[in-house]
């Protein structure tokens, strides 16, 4: 038995904003690699500039050593709570837009880039425990 | 029980459908025949036009590898001279990398999507046109160069100061830049039409989360594309700005930096790496559900994957420069996110090989299957080769050795040569009257299979023996020869597979449509039965495989049961949905073949190409009348928007006209002012970068300047005017079909003010005594200036068409779809050099305590 979709006025449809959902959407999913980014940004050109701009010097070491170790916990930290309780960044992001189908895809995915960024950060950030900030080691 | 009800069959519209509908579509879409053929935009004939040429390309680089191999089969061989071994090997990565790599995978975007997401075209098809005729002439007078001694001899990468005009004199590495600039904005111009196109050009119903694994892939290559070229782009500026004008951006003398030019390439250059591999992946997670006659195993996390790939491979770019005396911790953060990336691309490999595992009958050996096959030994060899290189102390070991090139052709050609070979056997019959033969294609594959291992697995030895990377011969007692001579061997194998496919090819493959429907038995819809119109009917959407759960959906979408079974509007059309949850909201009418585009295409081309070799005047007339020629081309396409709504089917009525977020225009104006963001960002990353190295030449104690603080303060005030007067200019717009004499008053005012802006602030630098060329300082700040005074110049042209727009009756309060694209250029533009003056004049007041 055939089966016709549910009938759409003409332009309640068209008039669908369709920018706000999108984005909110798109920051959503990609919530991880975007916290992952701005780390790697923050804690790379911190210690290069820091460097670069002290001559390499071992008085950087300290404060540049706890700058990267905090920037990396907070990252790792919201990204655990963005990967835990997901619906605290739904707020705001069209979540209540998507259907439930789509909306537990979105959350799969979200979650598993924050997990997969949440591994990046750390193995990125950690270094910081082992290796000196500014020395070449050559 | 749901899950039935969702895959009953549904009908839209209703059959029979009347007489005579399918031959106006046919009219409608028919392509050019004879010499107009290259005015043609359907995706089908442009889409194979760009992938002939696209593989011609690598057919070409291919002959020159065999070149380089036959020189160094044997040591101390003299079989080519060591200056056009340079040509070969630059010219042999560069065509590779942009005139086969990217653009085949442009070309398989651009014939695949709208066929996977039932959309008759693409949203842009012009544009398209565009892009592949601009890459044909671009590349191939670039690629000619070999030929008559002009080709660039400093490698893919192009390092300075070796590629600067001291040690690189003559025109050869300005050929490198200007063409390769050029056929970056192809593929700019590429992926503008492929995020649009997928993300809202997809059949109502087919949510994201429905959308074809290669689509996805696409979508994130064109993201990809519009984050990583503008940072060559950028570079390729400098180089040339450098090497035609002397602005020292990488002289260490006047405090610029050859690393800066590394950071930028790589930013792009490992990206790019990437960019080719994820949709060769996008392709196999297609034919591996065919061949396993089952879904793909993972959607979700393939989808993870290839995000976080991407995400990834933009934190890797350093590892390139392990061996450059960068700080030890700046490594590890980058050698961390090299391994990093190993797991997306192992989610991606196990989730075919559990496709695989999980089929009730296994995978049926055919030649794409074969090819899939070759793909996963050959890649994962490639990415375990990457891990290795991913660590610091091995990497500085074997950098620049014949290691690495035994890596990256694993990487490259497994991740993307073997992928696309399979697309060959598998797509052909979508476009082709003939399947290509199974029989050859597994002789094919034999060849090259063994042939490429036979060439690149020897090389990993021959680098850990010390073998340098690009050297033109080498000496007996180096012990290299047997090994060279067996790579040489496996090169020529693999190069006598690629000539079997070619006569296969020829012996084989007819473009047009009466091919076998769906002969693997696939789910996804470009195996409906279709035309040049694409299909009958644009599908109701209610699952990832809609021809494996919608068993009636072949025969309804032929029978026009289901969306728009005709055109309303008389002309090429077709829908646009909601990006995320696919839903109609506008039907937009699209241009047909003409000439506007290809003339651009072909004036643009000859603009860069005669500037490289310094007729200028030629070249601005060329460039005056690309532009001529632009303004033709989008003419006809902001249409008059009377005559909506129309109904498409399913009681659905849709506007024919729209504006702001609504219009596909809009969207495709926001994607091209990322790639200006993008552009800008990497010229501020320039900007800090050159202060860290050479602090001792900004202002104020190393260079004049900065003016007074009443320049940038004037020129913010112009720019600050030059928007009030866009918004006057919008707010001025009269009625329908009537004309406001303020807006042209308002417009003027508006260009007025932004070149004022753009002058006052060289000006300003000009009169404080800083030049360009005195150091790295003033070249970065004349390049801000630079980089405002290109959109400008945009943005001022795009203005004056809007005026003639408004002269001739087509501009008005609703009919103002190009007026609105215009106002959000002119808007960045104006943040743009809002943000420049900040940087420029605040910063050295900042750092600098003046």
């Amino acid at each position: 038995m055939a089966k016709r979709p549910p009938q759409k006025t003409a332009l309640e449809t068209s008039r669908l904003k369709v920018a706000g959902p999108t984005v909110g959407t798109l920051i959503y999913i990609l919530f991880g690699p975007i916290v992952w980014a701005v780390h790697l940004t923050i804690i790379y050109g911190f210690q290069s500039a820091g460097c670069a701009l002290t001559g390499y010097s071992a008085g950087f070491s300290f404060y540049g050593a706890l700058g990267i170790a905090l920037v990396t916990a907070i990252a790792a930290l919201k990204l655990l709570a963005a990967a835990l309780w997901p619906s605290l960044i739904e707020r705001g992001l069209g979540a209540s837009t998507w259907g439930g189908e789509l909306h537990a895809g979105n959350r799969t995915i979200m979650r598993w880039l924050a997990g997969l960024s949440i591994f990046a950060v750390l193995a990125s950030g950690l270094a910081v425990f082992i290796i000196p900030v500014c020395a070449s080691l050559r | 029980m749901a899950e039935e009800a969702r895959h009953e069959r549904i009908l839209i519209s209703p059959t029979p459908r009347p007489e005579g509908e399918r031959e106006e579509l046919k009219r409608i879409w028919a392509t050019p025949k004879g010499l107009s053929i290259v005015t043609a935009v359907n995706n089908d004939v442009i889409g194979l036009l760009y992938m002939g040429a696209a593989f011609a390309f690598f057919c070409a680089a291919g002959v020159l590898a065999l070149l380089m191999r036959t020189q160094l089969a044997t040591s101390g061989n003299d079989f080519v001279t060591q200056d056009f071994y340079n040509q070969l090997f630059t010219v042999h990565g560069t065509t590779m990398m942009f005139l086969f790599a990217v653009p085949a995978v442009e070309a398989l975007g651009v014939i695949l999507l709208p066929q996977m997401l039932a959309a008759r075209d693409l949203p842009f098809p012009r544009l398209s046109a565009f892009a592949i005729w601009a890459y044909i002439i671009g590349g191939t007078v670039f690629f000619s160069t070999i030929f008559y001694d002009l080709a660039p001899k400093s490698g893919w990468f192009m390092y300075p100061p070796l590629s600067s005009s001291e040690y690189s004199p003559g025109d050869n590495a300005d050929f490198w830049l200007l063409g390769i600039g050029f056929i970056e904005i192809s593929a700019i111009a590429g992926a503008i039409e492929i995020v649009v196109g997928t993300l809202r050009t997809r059949p109502p119903g087919m949510t994201l989360d429905k959308m074809p694994i290669f689509a996805w892939s696409m979508l994130v290559f064109a993201g990809m594309i519009i984050f990583a070229f503008p940072a060559v782009i950028l570079a390729t500026m400098f180089l040339e700005l450098e090497r035609a004008f002397d602005w020292p951006f990488f002289v260490a003398d006047k405090g610029g930096d050859p690393l800066l030019w590394q950071h930028l390439f790589w930013f792009f250059g490992h990206p790019e790496v990437y960019i080719i591999f994820l949709p060769a992946a996008g392709l196999v997670s297609m034919i591996v559900p065919t061949m396993t006659r089952r879904p793909l195993v993972g959607y979700n996390l393939i989808v993870v994957a290839l995000i976080a790939t991407a995400f990834f491979s933009f934190g890797l770019w350093v590892h390139h420069m392990f061996t450059t005396g960068i700080p030890a911790l700046s490594l590890t953060f980058f050698s961390a996110i090299s391994m990093a990336v190993a797991i997306p691309s192992g989610i991606q490999v196990f989730s075919w090989i559990a496709t695989i595992a999980a089929a009730p009958k296994g995978i049926r050996i055919t030649t794409p299957s074969l090819f899939v096959l070759g793909f996963l030994f050959i890649f994962t060899l490639g990415g375990l080769t990457g891990v290795m290189v991913a660590m610091v102390p091995f990497d500085w070991q074997v950098h620049d050795t014949y290691f690495v090139v035994a890596h990256f052709h694993y990487v490259l050609v497994g991740g993307m040569v073997f992928p696309l070979f399979a697309t060959f056997y598998y797509w052909t019959p979508m476009v082709s009257r003939n399947m290509l033969s199974e029989r050859l294609g597994k002789w094919v594959f034999g060849l090259m299979f063994i042939g490429f291992n036979v060439a690149f697995l020897p090389m990993h030895l021959t680098g850990l023996l010390g073998m340098p990377r690009r050297v033109w011969t080498y000496s007996p007692i180096m012990g290299w020869d047997m090994l060279n001579l067996v790579s040489t061997i496996g090169a020529f194998i693999m190069a006598a597979g690629v000539a079997l496919f070619v006569f296969d090819l020829f012996l084989r493959f007819m473009p047009g449509e009466g091919g076998e429907t769906n002969p693997w038995g696939a789910g996804t819809l470009e195996w409906l039965p279709g035309d040049v119109y694409c299909f009958r009917s644009i599908p109701h959407v209610t699952s990832r495989e809609p021809l494996w759960d919608q068993p009636h959906l072949a025969e309804d979408v032929e029978a026009g049961a289901h969306y728009l079974p005709n055109a309303p509007t008389g002309g090429r059309e077709t829908i646009l949905t909601s990006a995320i949850d696919a839903k109609p909201q506008q039907l937009i009418r699209m241009p047909g073949p003409g000439w506007s585009h290809v003339l651009a295409a072909a004036f643009m081309a000859a603009f860069f190409l005669l500037l490289t070799i310094k007729l200028v005047v030629p070249a601005v007339i060329c460039g005056v009348l690309a532009i001529l020629a632009c303004c033709v081309w989008v003419w006809e396409i902001d249409r008059d928007p009377k005559g909506g709504p129309v109904d498409i089917g399913g009681g659905i009525k849709l506007p024919i006209y729209a504006t702001g977020p609504d219009s596909h225009g809009w969207w495709a104006m926001v994607v091209l002012m990322l790639v200006g963001a993008s552009l800008y960002l990497a010229y501020v990353f320039s900007y800090l970068y050159a202060w860290t190295v050479s602090p001792e030449v900004w202002a104020p104690a190393g260079a004049a300047g900065p003016p007074s603080l009443a320049w940038p303060l004037t020129c913010a005030l112009l720019l600050v005017l030059a928007v009030a007067c866009y918004m006057q200019t919008g707010r001025s717009l009269g009625e329908e079909g009537t004309r406001n004499w303020w807006t042209p008053v308002w417009l003027i005012g508006a260009i007025v003010a932004g070149i004022g802006a753009l002058l006052v602030e060289v000006y300003g630098h000009w009169q404080s005594g800083l030049r360009p060329t005195e150091s790295v300082y003033g070249a970065m700040v004349y390049m801000a200036g630079f980089l405002t005074a290109e959109i400008v110049a945009a943005t001022t042209v795009m203005s004056l068409y809007t005026l003639v727009r408004h002269f001739a009756g087509k501009l008005d309060r609703t009919r103002r779809a190009t007026f609105q694209c215009t106002t959000l250029l002119f808007y960045y533009a104006a943040a743009q050099g809002l943000f420049g003056l900040l940087l420029v004049h605040g910063f050295p007041r900042i750092a600098g305590g003046y």
